[in-house]
């Protein structure tokens, strides 16, 4: 739960976008689209992740429930 | 102190994490802040728990009745919660859901408020 986690996903997302300039220049353009739908999904469960701990912490320091 | 500096460093690391996969991944960028803004509402936890506890002793000294402390509590909680997520909205573009997640904020902190105005009620027709 530290800075690890930004790089991380920056990461996924150059990576992406790297094989995504591959593929296409290997003119296959619809696993390009996949391979980015793959990405954004991967960088989404681990977001959704933080912010449930997040809205975790939260609740049990103001006591919200 | 510290802490103070370690959210200056991990905003700074977001926001150019932001501007690299602007240009290379667009719909991957927004995400980046969403995790940056996270990752500093967590730092933020533990001197958050310490102000809290603090006002807790306090209030539980004072006499206070819990009802009372627990709804500021509350409110405080939830415009927390609203200011984080209105703010992740217009970063995202859509300033109108940002607007409408303020909207709901003040709706529930007002209606967390309700009971406080029945105490006041009450206070008020016994002093009369």
């Amino acid at each position: 739960m530290g800075v690890g986690i930004l790089f991380k996903i920056a990461g996924i997302g150059i990576v992406t976008a790297i094989i995504n300039i591959i593929l296409e220049k290997s003119d296959k353009k619809e696993i390009a689209t996949f391979v980015t739908l793959a990405g954004l999904i991967l960088v989404l469960v681990l977001v959704l992740e933080m912010i449930s701990g997040l809205f975790g912490s939260l609740k049990t320091i103001f006591s919200l429930e | 102190m510290n802490t103070l500096i370690k959210i200056i460093g991990i905003a700074f690391i977001g926001t150019i994490l932001y501007q690299v996969l602007k240009k290379t991944q667009t719909d991957v960028a927004p995400l980046t802040l969403l995790a940056t803004g996270c990752l500093l509402l967590f730092i933020l936890a533990e001197p958050l728990t310490e102000a809290v506890n603090v006002f807790r002793g306090l209030s539980e000294k004072s006499g206070l009745n819990n009802g009372l402390f627990s709804s500021i509590l509350r409110i405080i909680g939830i415009g927390y919660l609203t200011e984080y997520s209105s703010s992740i909205c217009e970063d995202g573009g859509c300033v109108s859901l940002s607007k409408k997640i303020e909207l709901a904020g003040k709706t529930v902190i007002l209606l967390t408020a309700l009971p406080i105005f029945n105490g006041i009620g009450e206070l008020l027709s016994s002093l009369l």
